[in-house]
């Protein structure tokens, strides 16, 4: 037996996983920017101080010297001395391999949290920790800022051609599924135009039989899209009311969008076919 | 006004043009004084629902009933619903089509279409009625009723104009002969 699907079902599937598609991609875009935006806004508040490790190590007293002279320096809200165990685990990926580096030789670290008012210059730093006769390495973490930077650039451009592409394949169907449309009512059309039916009743009575599989597509994509991104943790940094309102805005305003889209291409094709078929 | 020749001599073409379902290449369109293919789509259409029109290939909307096709005319031009349902039985009736209102078009035979067709035309009240080949498949009962319903009509001030191969289809006061796209002087006795 031969399954014959409703009339409009594959539009509405198309719509749908084009529209699920989109609000994936502007949900993943979002996520970029508001991620890599967060990471470079902590990386420019803060600096590291990596105290240079001499042939017997870093002593405690040198490094809690460090520490006090930084958080003396203008600019500077607060001082964090990062223990030995924990910068191991910093420099883990580079001394993995590395046959137990006796941690005494690994440099200290410490990070210091800038103030937002008025925050430190690296040079500042290094220059207050130089008089003091301390050698050490100041850090303000530009190399890390641009690796977010790139970052967001990289994942931007293939999101926004993403949906660039599924809002281009909506559109492509709003088209398509108004043209089958008119074919299929031509005769029936070009009849209520020869007996005096204006080409605007012509075009409202053919949208009107196209926008049910093209809102619900646009629809069920938008749900879907909303459930896999709920699922994939994509724009929920928090699980709380708040933190969930922007994913569910950017999802609601991509699925408008689509639907946006799709309609207005399903109206330009039925104002034409209409026009091409009044005499 | 009875439009008569034979085969292809341009009787459908005439009517085309008159219905404004065809433009004119050349030449000038008239239609209540006014040059229908000058005004605006709305304007046309204004005019199309001011014509009754039979086409020859009867042009009925597959997907609707007879009652719904046969009030199409009506409904285009805002008649209420309960106006339209009572004009449209009535019709039917005069037709011999009532008890098919709730039937498709596909489901009636030749002779019943042509008179749903006839019965569209007609239902819009309109000026002018151009019916091409209006009886052409219709039995004699039928063409013949239909055909009182059209003079009817007339007598009652509608202009019609009827296209047949047949000359005597019906008494006109005025007949115009085409052959091959070109009017003939009127035969006198």
């Amino acid at each position: 037996m031969r399954l014959r699907l409703p009339r409009g079902f594959a539009t509405f599937l198309i719509t749908a996983a084009l529209t699920a598609l989109a609000g994936l991609c502007a949900l993943g875009g979002a996520t970029v920017l508001e991620r890599t935006g967060g990471w470079r806004t902590r990386l420019a508040g803060e600096m590291t101080v990596a105290i240079r490790p001499g042939p017997a190590g870093t002593s405690d007293a040198e490094v809690t010297r460090a520490a006090e002279i930084l958080a003396g320096t203008r600019g500077v809200a607060e001082v964090r001395v990062l223990g030995r165990s924990r910068v191991a685990e910093l420099l883990a990926p580079w001394t993995a391999g590395a046959r137990g580096p006796d941690l005494a030789v690994l440099p200290r670290l410490i990070a210091v949290d800038l103030d937002g008012r008025a925050p430190a210059r690296r040079q500042g730093l290094a220059d207050a920790l130089n008089a003091a006769g301390i050698g050490a390495i100041v850090d303000d973490h530009q190399g890390w800022r641009r690796t977010a930077l790139d970052l967001r650039r990289q994942a931007a451009a293939p999101l926004l051609g993403g949906l660039a592409a599924c809002l281009a394949g909506l559109a492509a169907a709003g088209s398509l599924s108004t043209g089958r449309e008119a074919e299929r009512r031509q005769q029936a059309l070009r009849t209520r135009l020869r007996l005096g039916e204006t080409p605007g009743d012509c075009v409202r009575s053919l949208i009107l039989s196209c926008l049910p599989e093209l809102g619900l597509g646009t629809l069920a994509g938008g749900v879907i899209a909303a459930a896999l991104g709920l699922a994939s943790g994509l724009g929920t940094p928090g699980a709380n009311a708040a933190a969930l309102a922007q994913p569910v805005v950017i999802l609601a305003a991509a699925t408008a969008l689509c639907a946006l889209v799709a309609g207005t291409l399903a109206l330009v094709t039925a104002v034409r076919r209409t026009r091409d078929m009044e005499p | 006004m009875l439009v008569h020749g034979e085969a292809g001599a341009g009787k459908t073409l005439l009517m085309a043009m008159a219905g404004l379902a065809l433009r004119p290449g050349a030449g000038k369109v008239q239609l209540f004084g006014l040059d229908p293919w000058g005004a605006s789509r709305q304007g046309r259409a204004r005019l199309r629902r001011r014509l009754g029109l039979v086409f020859q290939d009867l042009s009925l909307i597959d997907d609707m009933t007879v009652a719904e096709n046969a009030a199409l005319p009506m409904r285009i031009a805002g008649v209420r619903p309960e106006v339209l349902r009572r004009d449209v039985g009535e019709l039917l009736t005069w037709m011999g089509l009532a008890g098919k209102a709730a039937a498709r078009p596909g489901d009636l035979n030749h002779d019943e279409c042509q008179r749903l067709a006839v019965a569209r035309a007609v239902a819009g009240r309109p000026e002018i009625i151009l019916a091409d080949e209006p009886v052409g498949w219709m039995g004699p009962e039928a063409a013949a009723r239909v055909l009182r319903l059209l003079l009817q009509l007339n007598r009652q001030g509608v202009t019609l104009v009827m296209a047949s191969r047949n000359p005597d289809l019906a008494p006109a006061p005025q007949k115009l002969e085409l052959i091959r796209g070109r009017p003939q002087p009127e035969a006198r006795p």
